[in-house]
């Protein structure tokens, strides 16, 4: 695949192999895959199917064995350690599944955070609209222990979005949360792309998230196995039972 | 902005930077408490007492400079000297004549026995005897009767008077330096009106000058009348180039008066200087293990923030952050604490006579900020090593990473620790011949570096130790001991943090209580063999060297020989102590040094003795340049070399070597043999000698006594010190260790495993920890003392007191449990289910 403006991140024959000799595993086995810009991508599989690795490699916390990861056109391998920290500062922002903020913290310093590594001011009026779309006006002076768990998705999702990186990265954002939580930061998440034309990558299990993307990326054993585009909740159901999971 | 950062997580997670604090105060209390005991001995002057009432006095310059190298490379080298540094004859009139010199009155004492009708008057320190011209110096001013005008006349101060009821016309018997104490009359009482000197009587200006054979000790200058001190004291200075002397005024007036306060003081740097070190590389040891263990409880967070951004470098400093107001905050007790901990050593080391009770406690602002400076300096060092690891932590590795950490070994830390075993074990094996204060610097250093091969090598011990204890522990548990087993095995490096601060204690414990029981020992069994005699005379303040004579004329008495301690320099710009001996002969049937080359009987004028610790490149013949304690150079001839020295001296001369160039002329023992078939009459000349001490045949005292008490006191009261730091650091590692596993005890419960089964699992982990730790610290201190004890003793084993081995044992053991058990209690009290779904 070409390096393309409709291609926000571009991972091409990826392989990571984790320990040595006999206890080595081959996580991702020559993936070769792209996510595209202003798009919602989910990726799906069963545990062990190297998804969440492949999301750590396509967002440089992790370097692959072999093979090359292109964001916006820039070869990740060639940058250098702490070049490529600050780049993940300003271009890329983060949701995990849990653990995301740092405790001693309040909201809206969270939020702030990546603004203050870099040294730099934050956009206020930018701040206040991220904190008012995800609906924390009230709750910024709050520490993370005084948040539900939604609430605190919420505000990981505000500090991704705060500094209106090239593309979101999210790693099981609703695997702790309960149905409604989970069902307002996956619509957080939607209209990231929709109104703000923000790239997002998902990785998750659950079939109804996978309804919310643009389009669904199966893998399996360390490499792509399906895709689907528009999916429909039941597509996605119907498709990973075909594969006998 | 990461000092803002650092400042935030200090505060919200108070309870995971406990350990580290209560480290820090314990770093900061010994460090301040060894700065203000340095800086204490440093700035004590004892006042000028007996010369308080003249201006400006000229003694000597008491120490000895080596110059060496030359041009770019010159430098000095500077030995204290112990004995006092005479002005030459006839200076006095010379400085009579400089500008502005009224008149110069010479000063000299000479310690003496008084004994009021056959019985000694007993004081605390001996009796100093002046001649009445020097009264003026202080001055003293007649309260009752006159000044003396004959030989046998003495006036008395006022505090003898009353200790013994003297009045003008009593009787009393002086023992000085003739041969028989003679008989003086008290014509007059005299007070010191605004000084506090010691005891003395005082006698005219020619039978002082007789008895101490006209010695001056200290010239007094008094300027004319309108003459500036100053200016006077600079043109008497300028009269004295060339010479070994100083001028002194004010304070400094003092030094001159109490000589061996200033040595004692000069101990007391050395002490706390040495203190100081070691306290700084045993801090340095514990703080990186505690800090390196909290740090490690905050992976998570580290690497949320490694993933959001924060460059490698930014957690450095994060870290390096945390550390150093955590620090700031440390000190504030621990400068509190650490003054107080210094005014209890200081109170002991007076008790004990090791520090003079001149030595007051300055608790001055500059030793206070190098205390706080010394311990961020430290604190900082420590966490170097493990800021840098978390700096370098792949966001996605420490995420993601599964409960049980890497087991392997880096191969540059195996290289490191392997290098320091070796560097260990070389410097032991190149020092074991040292001796003295220097011993116990390079013991603990030497202790140090092994310690941090351990550190680096702990996981490797610990896994080979595992193996070793593992099927023996599963025999005797076979649930909880099983347990105990696969958790250590899994989680070695948390395992090797929390043994290190017991091994640290009972290897620095043990290596330096016991190199000192060795050497004590040794001391003790030389001592025994050495003495031949059958008896030993001695008194408060000496005996004259006649007296040894007049020991040998007794009828019954088949030899006899007097012994005085004195210090040596050497061409190696150190000193030594050393005895002299009279008479001629080195008294062979009294003294048995085990000679290995040459015979004491050749020691007489002109030649030496010295022992096989000093003997390196000398031969049986060869003229040896050696320095007396007062500087007075003497090339001498070596007759013999001695095993025996320890407790007694390095070096034996002849007393006639050293005559007019010790403080006090007098000797300290006199030992004897008697026909044992003879009655030897003691009791005339007991009574014939008031304050005479017979000693069957006892230990001749070391001339070293004082530096053997100051190195045994070093040792013990560093060693106690060190062990509480060493407990504490022990208690914290493992309670920070045990809180941190709350998820893993509430996992264990929700098994199915009761209270109790848990209990006995950390109770067996503990066990485990201390068998390892107790192992390795035992092979430490075996490695360091064996080759030591070697070099003091001849032979390789080393002393142990099995009591004191059980003590220190039994300590380790309680400490291991105490550690685990409290902490594990708490977090068990909490309910099972609530720990691993918050990951408390």
């Amino acid at each position: 695949m070409a390096p393309n403006d409709s291609y926000v991140v571009i991972l091409e024959r990826i392989v990571k192999s984790y320990g040595g000799g006999s206890a080595g595993v081959r996580a991702l086995q020559g993936i070769s895959v792209g996510f595209r810009r202003r798009a919602f991508t989910a990726v799906m599989g069963p545990s062990g199917s190297g998804k969440s690795t492949l999301l750590h490699c396509a967002a440089g916390l992790d370097r692959p064995t072999s093979g090359s990861v292109w964001l916006a056109g820039r070869d990740l391998a060639q940058i250098p350690e702490p070049e490529l920290t600050e780049l993940r500062r300003r271009q890329m922002g983060f949701v995990f599944q849990s653990f995301n903020l740092v405790e001693s913290l309040t909201a809206l310093e969270n939020i702030t955070l990546p603004f203050r590594l870099s040294g730099m001011r934050p956009d206020r009026a930018w701040v206040r609209e991220v904190v008012a779309r995800t609906g924390l006006t009230d709750r910024v002076r709050h520490r993370p222990a005084a948040l539900s768990g939604g609430q605190q998705q919420r505000v990981a999702l505000a500090r991704a979005l705060a500094t209106r990186p090239e593309i979101i990265f999210a790693d099981e954002p609703t695997g702790a949360l309960d149905l409604e939580s989970g069902r307002q930061v996956l619509g957080l998440l939607r209209e990231a792309v929709d109104d703000y034309g923000q790239s997002v990558v998902m990785v998750t299990h659950d079939t109804g998230a996978a309804a919310y993307a643009d389009q669904v990326v199966f893998l399996a054993d360390g490499r792509v196995v399906d895709e689907i585009v528009s999916p429909s909740a039941e597509a996605v159901a119907r498709r990973m039972l075909a594969f006998g999971w | 902005m990461v000092l803002w950062l650092a400042m935030r997580i200090l505060q919200t997670r108070r309870s995971a930077f406990l350990g580290s604090f209560v480290a820090l105060v314990c770093t900061c209390t010994l460090i301040t408490a060894c700065g203000l005991l340095f800086q204490s001995a440093l700035t004590s002057h004892p006042p000028a007492q007996r010369y308080l009432g003249v201006p400006v006095v000229v003694a000597g310059h008491q120490s000895l400079g080596f110059t060496y190298g030359s041009g770019e490379g010159k430098d000095t080298e500077h030995v204290a000297l112990p004995e006092r540094v005479r002005p030459p004859a006839g200076l006095a009139t010379r400085l009579r004549a400089v500008p502005g010199v009224a008149d110069v009155v010479s000063d000299v004492s000479l310690p003496v026995g008084v004994a009021d009708d056959g019985r000694e008057i007993s004081t605390s320190n001996p009796v100093q005897l002046h001649g009445w011209s020097s009264s003026r110096l202080t001055p003293y001013r007649l309260t009752k009767g006159r000044a003396p005008d004959a030989p046998r006349e003495i006036v008395v101060d006022k505090g003898l008077a009353h200790a013994a009821h003297l009045s003008p016309g009593s009787r009393v018997t002086v023992a000085d330096t003739d041969p028989a104490p003679g008989g003086y009359v008290v014509v007059g009482e005299a007070e010191a009106r605004h000084a506090h000197p010691g005891l003395a009587v005082f006698v005219t200006d020619a039978e002082a000058n007789r008895l101490s054979g006209g010695a001056v000790d200290v010239l007094g200058i008094f300027p004319a009348a309108g003459a500036k001190d100053t200016t006077v004291a600079r043109a008497v200075d300028q009269e004295l180039r060339g010479l070994p002397l100083e001028v002194r005024t004010g304070d400094d007036r003092g030094r001159a008066e109490f000589l061996d306060v200033d040595n004692a003081l000069e101990n007391v740097v050395a002490l706390s200087a040495t203190f100081g070190g070691i306290s700084m590389a045993v801090a340095l040891f514990v703080l990186a293990g505690t800090l390196a263990l909290s740090v490690q409880q905050r992976r998570r967070e580290l690497a949320l923030l490694r993933a959001i951004g924060a460059t490698g470098r930014q957690i450095r400093l994060l870290v390096s952050g945390e550390t150093l107001v955590l620090t700031l905050l440390a000190s504030v007790p621990g400068l509190i604490l650490g003054a107080i901990l210094a005014w209890i050593i200081r109170a002991i080391l007076t008790d004990h006579g090791v520090a003079p009770r001149a030595m007051h406690l300055d608790v001055g602002w500059i030793p206070l900020l190098v205390a706080v400076g010394a311990t961020a300096l430290t604190a900082q060092l420590a966490v170097l090593v493990t800021g840098r690891r978390a700096g370098r932590l792949h966001p996605a590795q420490a995420l993601f990473e599964a409960a049980v950490p890497s087991p392997r070994l880096g191969p540059g830390r195996l290289l490191l620790g392997v290098g320091c075993a070796v560097g260990g074990i070389v410097t032991v094996a190149a020092t074991s011949s040292l001796s003295g204060g220097v011993l116990t610097a390079i013991a603990a250093g030497a202790v140090m570096l092994m310690l941090v091969a351990v550190g680096l090598l702990g996981p490797l011990v610990s896994r080979v130790a595992l193996a070793l204890l593992g099927p023996f522990i599963h025999g005797l548990s076979r649930t909880s001991g099983f347990l105990a087993v696969a958790n250590s095995r899994a989680h070695t490096r948390r395992v090797t943090s929390v043994f290190i601060p017991l091994v640290l204690c009972t290897a620095l414990g043990g290596t330096l209580v016991f190199l000192q029981t060795s050497r004590s020992h040794a001391s003790h069994e030389q001592g025994h063999d050495r003495i031949l005699a059958d008896r030993m005379l001695s008194t408060h303040h000496g005996m004259p060297v006649s007296f040894v004579n007049t020991v040998r004329a007794l009828p019954g008495v088949t030899d006899t020989a007097g012994i005085a301690p004195t210090t040596v320099v050497t061409g190696g710009w150190d000193s030594y102590a050393a005895q002299t001996i009279t008479p001629d002969g080195g008294a062979p049937g009294l003294l048995d040094l085990d000679v290995t080359a040459g015979s004491l009987t050749d020691v007489r004028t002109g030649t030496m003795a010295m022992s096989t610790a000093q003997a390196h490149g000398h031969h049986v013949g060869d003229t040896v340049r050696i320095w007396l304690g007062d500087g007075t150079r003497r090339d001498l001839r070596l007759v013999a070399i001695y095993h025996r020295s320890i407790g007694f001296g390095d070096y034996l001369l002849p007393y006639a070597a050293v005559v007019g160039h010790t403080t006090s002329p007098l000797i300290q023992t006199v030992l004897v043999r008697t026909d044992p078939r003879a009655d030897v009459d003691w009791p005339a000349l007991l009574a014939a000698n008031p304050g005479l001490h017979l000693h069957d045949r006892t230990e001749l005292a070391s001339a070293d006594q004082d530096q053997e008490d100051l190195a045994a006191w070093t040792n013990y009261l560093l060693v106690a010190l060190l062990i509480a730091f060493a407990a504490i650091a022990v208690v914290n590692t493992l309670a920070m260790a045990t809180l941190a596993r709350s998820r893993e005890f509430a996992t264990l419960r929700l098994t199915g495993a009761t209270r109790l089964q848990v209990m006995r699992m950390i109770r067996w982990e503990a066990v485990l920890i201390t068998i390892i730790a107790l192992a390795v610290g035992t092979a430490i201190t075996a490695m360091t003392l064996v080759p030591f004890s070697q070099g003091i003793s001849g032979n390789g084993t080393p002393y142990i007191p099995p009591l004191g081995a059980a003590a220190l044992l039994g300590v380790g053991v309680l400490l291991a449990i105490a550690g685990s058990a409290l902490p594990a209690r708490t977090v068990l009290r909490s309910r099972a289910a609530e720990s691993p779904v918050t990951g408390a």
